[in-house]
């Protein structure tokens, strides 16, 4: 995460890169961008609370070409789907913790493009299996979607503003956000399990 | 059969650990906050074998829960761990003053977890 001053903007910039959240009642701009990623901005109206979060799904290779993914299955088994998952439950306690109410939740997607080069090719349709899932856990939790802008052949330049819960998109090429989720893909493939036990 | 009671406000956390249990062989009871889950300990004071308690909740949080099930006399001994997306050393300790018998850190392999419960009730 990185917070610089922007003159242009008048305002703090926030950026997550993939793999993070942030929450606050702040009127910081989030940005991020994104590739075949997705980035979820949550927020509370009522309290003010707003959080974002950046993240890329793997699935494993036995859900591959299923579109309509459901939570409540073996998918729960496959140790792939936890990042997604981990960083949805992460950023909704974050918004928690900063006094947002989990009744008055709404949500707004972005990303999931779909990638042609390198990686991606290969992989799947990570962008489509993203979409599928957000929207899944989305539905499993009870968020309701207010605005979303998903898929397509291109990257995307996020800014959520505090002000009025705005979301503005600038369209990138999708090389430029395919640096950073090709660092994100080899530091999933590196990541060792991050299991915490303690007992008292 | 033995009973863990999973309290979480999320529906995916909930779902997720019905799911790992189940297979397992336990039965899994589970409410989405604290006061719903205390009110139904008071309440009925069914049998219980663990609790798996998540941390940040509406109306009543993980740790205050854990206090006031530690009040109830026939759960003063049953295990319970804390299953949260928190890792701070000093919510550990708050977890550990109230009572809690273990925490484990989101995400989780399911297999780790199910060896923990197992370790608290297995046979």
């Amino acid at each position: 995460m990185h917070k610089q001053y922007s003159a242009k903007y008048k305002s703090n910039i926030v950026t997550i890169f993939a793999g993070e959240f942030h929450a606050s009642k702040s009127s910081d701009i989030f940005s991020t961008v994104l590739g075949s990623c997705i980035a979820v901005c949550l927020y509370d109206r009522v309290n003010g609370v707003r959080g974002i979060n950046h993240f890329m799904l793997p699935f494993s290779k036995d859900s591959e070409g299923k579109k309509d993914f459901t939570l409540r299955n073996e998918e729960f088994e496959k140790r792939d789907l936890r990042y997604g998952i981990a960083s949805m439950e992460s950023l909704i306690a974050a918004v928690q913790k900063e006094g947002g109410d989990r009744r008055n939740l709404r949500a707004k997607v972005f990303g999931g493009g779909n990638v042609i080069s390198g990686i991606r090719q290969s992989e799947l349709s990570v962008g489509e299996k993203n979409i599928g899932f957000v929207k899944a856990f989305l539905r499993s939790e009870r968020i309701p979607i207010e605005s979303e802008n998903v898929g397509g052949n291109y990257g995307r330049k996020m800014f959520f503003l505090k002000n009025n819960y705005a979301v503005f998109i600038k369209k990138v090429s999708i090389d430029s956000a395919v640096s950073q989720e090709e660092l994100y893909f080899k530091q999933i493939s590196d990541m060792k399990s991050n299991d915490d036990v303690t007992i008292f | 059969m033995k009973t863990v009671f999973s309290v979480d406000d999320s529906p995916t956390a909930r779902a997720s650990v019905e799911y790992i249990l189940s297979k397992a062989g336990y039965s899994v009871k589970q409410a989405d906050d604290g006061s719903e889950a205390i009110n139904l300990l008071k309440a009925k004071q069914e049998d219980v074998n663990l609790f798996l308690f998540d941390i940040n909740m509406p109306n009543m949080n993980g740790i205050e829960l854990t206090k006031e099930v530690r009040k109830i006399p026939k759960y003063r001994f049953t295990p319970i761990l804390i299953l949260t997306t928190e890792s701070q050393e000093s919510k550990k300790l708050e977890g550990k003053d109230a009572g809690a018998s273990g925490w484990i850190v989101k995400p989780y392999e399911p297999d780790k977890l199910l060896s923990l419960i197992n370790k608290f009730v297995g046979e």
